[in-house]
């Protein structure tokens, strides 16, 4: 079983720390994707995982066994690089044997795993080719290949994706999550996008400023989301934030119009708070309504978004269903109360 | 369009006639003056077919010697320059944490001394009875180790090898670490992650990325050690004997003594061999290269 753990985990550069006390369980088998924006310190994470970048302080654990102080060769972790990092003078065959012909293993097995990668990965055409000679994505299969070789415990991902140009990414997408289920193995996935981690994650990890923020299915994230910040980061077009005021009791003011709040306690009255209504959910045919005007319209074909503004001067994007509004035009956005997340002014969920 | 192909042209002839001019033709010149008996000694200048060739590869003579001197100094310098180079330049890239600018700067102060410096410090530095190098051996009682460095014609050529690397090591090293340089470090994350020990990194990583900045300091090393001349003439001139001689100081004593024709031989032949090498280097040169 390969359980990745971390624990206490900090990490300084000079006097920057970069990584505040990360405390983090991975499950074996499971698809885990750090996500967040750049220098949330995912990246650094991984590296420490991986045992490229030491830990300033805290413990890792692989597989029930601390590898805190062990080499990055000695963790049974396979590592995917942004960059591929394909030595370039070595042919695919090379590439992918490279670990397995340093570590002295005999020739049968080598030849034996190699075939195998290469099966799985569709890369048996390609083995006699310098990595110059292949395209992105098929760059892509062979560092993936690289580290189905070595067998390992654990894979990781360093923003593989972001190389490709928009159509391989989601083909890519797809074949690392069929990897993921062919061969069962823990798989930890570094990416700044926010879609490829709600695509392809079990579980996810929200990282801002060196902290993890959330850990969850992608839909608990998304529909329970613990801050502000999560809230904005998880979901496209981003939720939209309104500030609102709490009139009485249960009621709040936002936008023009009052609602009685969704939540059972911890309103104040005259305390200011922001509300947190996805695009998706203004399309609602009843409920509360809000009005704007249209500036900008995206007609995706079997959906739409209208960029608006209301009376007050707040940015709202909608989604539309139905006969498409002028530009200019006022429209009404209609939402459930229950739809709305509320925010506390520091970005903390009020339930 | 028409006008705008005229203009490279026009750039073009003043160089070309001066390069014609000054280096062309003097050379050509040289190789059929290398076929006279064109001398000091008489104001005649007369056809002499091969004779002046013949002198230089007859057994009587040591000519042949002088262009063995030259290869063993060519092949014996490239290994040590590189050899070193590369160590000098792994310790700045990788060992060495601070004071990188400071050992830099010191290891190739030497290049920046004039030659001729460089000759006075090593023949002060080597003297046999008050050098520095043979007092401090006496000193720690390692008389066995005392030799007579620039004089004795044993060890007269392998000294002045070793003093043009340590003059010469400190270019090839910025070469080589500018090479380092380039090497993206993810390779060198994916070989650890690979299980790749250090060893195994220098011989799979290094070397053959590093292999392009290594070909040209190497063309480097090649033509400066088959023309080399001024760190000899520092140094021992040649001697003891011809034991230090190559293939430059004979063609510049050649021209002392006045014997032109001989001299001018000696420069065709010189010329002929670097022309071979040259092209065998570039042509090496001019495999494609491996990165991506």
């Amino acid at each position: 079983m390969a359980r990745v753990e971390l624990k206490n985990i900090n990490k300084s550069f000079g006097t920057t720390q970069v990584v505040h006390d990360v405390n983090l369980a991975i499950e074996h088998g499971e698809f885990t994707v750090f996500v967040g924006p750049s220098g949330c310190g995912k990246s650094t994470l991984l590296r420490m995982i991986a045992g490229l970048e030491e830990v300033s302080s805290g413990k890792i654990e692989i597989g029930d066994a601390d590898v805190t102080g062990e080499r990055a060769a000695d963790r049974g972790i396979a590592m995917v690089f942004q960059s591929y990092a394909l030595y370039p003078h070595m042919t695919v065959a090379d590439n992918m044997t490279f670990g397995l012909r340093v570590a002295r293993r005999p020739k049968p097995e080598i030849t034996e795993k190699l075939a195998s990668a290469a099966k799985i990965l569709r890369l048996e055409d390609l083995l006699a080719r310098k990595p110059a000679q292949l395209s992105g994505g098929q760059r892509q299969r062979v560092a993936i290949g690289r580290a189905i070789v070595r067998d390992p415990k654990v894979f990781l991902f360093d923003e593989p994706l972001s190389n490709l140009d928009a159509e391989l990414r989601v083909q890519m997408r797809v074949e690392i999550g069929q990897l993921h289920k062919v061969l069962g193995s823990t798989m930890i996935y570094v990416t700044h996008d926010q879609v490829e981690a709600m695509t392809m994650a079990d579980r996810i990890v929200v990282l801002r400023g060196g902290r993890v923020e959330q850990v969850g299915k992608p839909l608990e994230l998304y529909n329970d989301p613990v801050n502000a910040f999560v809230a904005g980061f998880i979901g496209s077009p981003r939720m939209n934030f309104l500030s609102g005021v709490v009139t009485d009791a249960r009621q709040i003011k936002v936008a023009g119009t009052e609602f009685v709040a969704p939540v059972a306690s911890g309103l104040v009255r005259g305390q200011t708070l922001q509300l947190g209504i996805r695009p998706e959910h203004l399309a609602a045919s009843n409920g509360v309504k809000i009005e704007a005007t249209v500036n900008v319209i995206e007609a995706l074909g079997a959906t739409a978004y209208l960029y608006t503004t209301t009376d007050s001067g707040e940015k709202i994007v909608a989604e539309w269903r139905g006969a498409l509004p002028q530009i200019g035009n006022r429209v009404k956005l209609c939402f459930e109360p229950g739809a709305v997340r509320l925010f506390a002014e520091g970005g903390e969920r009020i339930r | 369009m028409q006008l705008n192909a005229r203009y490279p042209q026009l750039f073009t002839w003043p160089a070309l006639v001066l390069y014609t001019a000054f280096f062309i033709l003097p050379s050509l010149g040289g190789i059929v003056y290398a076929f006279t008996d064109w001398s000091s000694y008489s104001d005649e200048v007369n056809f002499v077919g091969l004779k002046n060739f013949r002198k230089l590869f007859s057994v009587d003579e040591n000519y042949f010697a002088y262009f063995w001197n030259t290869f063993i100094f060519t092949g014996v310098t490239i290994v040590l320059k590189t050899v070193f180079g590369l160590a000098l330049a792994l310790l700045l890239d990788k060992g060495v944490k601070s004071f990188v600018n400071f050992y830099r700067a010191l290891i190739y102060v030497p290049v920046v001394l004039p030659m001729l410096v460089v000759g006075l410090i090593f023949r002060s530095i080597l003297h046999p009875s008050h050098g520095l190098l043979n007092v401090t051996l006496r000193a720690v009682g390692l008389d066995v180790l005392t030799q007579h460095w620039l004089t004795d014609p044993h060890l007269a050529l392998f000294s002045v090898m070793v003093i043009d690397t340590w003059k010469g090591v400190g270019y090839i090293m910025v070469i080589l670490l500018a090479g380092l340089q380039t090497i993206p470090k993810e390779y060198y994350e994916a070989a650890e992650v690979d299980g790749a020990g250090a060893l195994a990194r220098f011989r799979f990583i290094t070397l053959p990325m590093l292999m392009p900045a290594i070909m040209v300091v190497t063309v480097l090393n090649v033509l400066y050690g088959l023309r080399v001349f001024d760190i000899v003439y520092a140094t021992t001139n040649g001697g003891p004997g011809y034991a230090s001689e190559v293939a430059q100081t004979g063609i510049f004593k050649a021209f002392s003594e006045g014997q032109y024709g001989l001299g001018t031989a000696l420069s065709s032949v010189l010329f002929v061999i670097l022309l071979f090498v040259g092209y065998g280097v570039i042509r090496l040169l001019e495999r494609p290269p491996a990165r991506v």
